[in-house]
């Protein structure tokens, strides 16, 4: 999924801002604690290892390319694991990306992601688009982590 | 069989954000009724937004919903079909599209 952002009229916009090129609430199935795997980025002998992480009630958590460069730390890639579903998700942009994760009740994980900073006025004519995202729904699969 | 509990997603109201719903009970991954139904859950005349933002200090939950809404689809091939959802503003003509692709018999959007 894309979304774009066209000003089609004769003024600057009003500011836009905060843009989430998806913000969705995953809810939990399952009687076991969601599980979120994602992926070291391309440093260090573990390039690329599959990481495993508990989706606690009222824990956070965000990955992202620091100011914009290399996917050191991680790369744009999360699956979200609970009971032998699943959602995977990743983004593709090279720019500034972030991707959050956060539990706030027992029943639901909210997942948001896209570029990590947008504070803008389009003007007259002028177009912007979101990373694209993709979103896989599985079943049951089995991964390896470290 | 692993692939027996494929997942449906239907969206239910939860502020201007969207929210998945599992749902099992579908046979295989080419099953059109689940692909249908998580396609609507993104794209349908129901759903809720699976994106956001401020815009003017609003929430696009707050102003999007009364923008009048277009929503077209079309083939791309025998495999493909783009979805295209736009939100216009017909004040200031702000345009806010949702493009997206879906692939028979795949439970992915793109």
């Amino acid at each position: 999924m894309t979304v774009y952002f066209k000003n089609d009229g004769k003024a600057d916009t009003p500011i836009l801002e905060d843009v989430q090129a998806i913000d969705m609430s995953v809810p939990v199935v399952g009687n076991g604690m969601p599980t979120l795997l994602y992926s070291r980025g391309a440093v260090g002998m573990d390039t690329y290892s599959l990481q495993r992480r508990s989706l606690n009630q009222l824990e956070d958590f965000r990955m992202s390319n620091g100011s914009g460069g290399k996917t050191a730390e991680t790369i744009p890639f999360f699956d979200i694991r609970m009971d032998g579903r699943g959602l995977i998700g990743a983004l593709g942009w090279a720019g500034q990306w972030a991707i959050s994760f956060s539990r706030p009740t027992e029943a639901a994980i909210d997942v948001k992601a896209g570029m990590a900073n947008t504070h803008l006025s389009l003007h007259p004519g002028e177009e912007i688009r979101t990373p694209l995202i993709l979103l896989l729904f599985l079943g049951r699969r089995r991964y390896r982590c470290s | 069989m692993s692939l027996k509990k494929w997942i449906a997603v239907t969206l239910v109201a939860s502020g201007f954000t969207s929210s998945i719903v599992w749902a099992a009970g579908m046979d295989k991954p080419a099953d059109t009724r689940r692909d249908e139904k998580w396609l609507q859950a993104f794209l349908g005349p129901n759903s809720h937004l699976p994106f956001s933002f401020v815009y003017g200090r609003q929430s696009s939950g707050d102003v999007v919903s009364a923008w009048p809404r277009k929503t077209q689809s079309r083939a791309l091939g025998e495999d493909r079909t783009e979805h295209m959802v736009t939100w216009t503003r017909s004040e200031n003509s702000l345009q806010v599209r949702l493009a997206a692709l879906s692939y028979a018999g795949s439970p992915v959007v793109e």
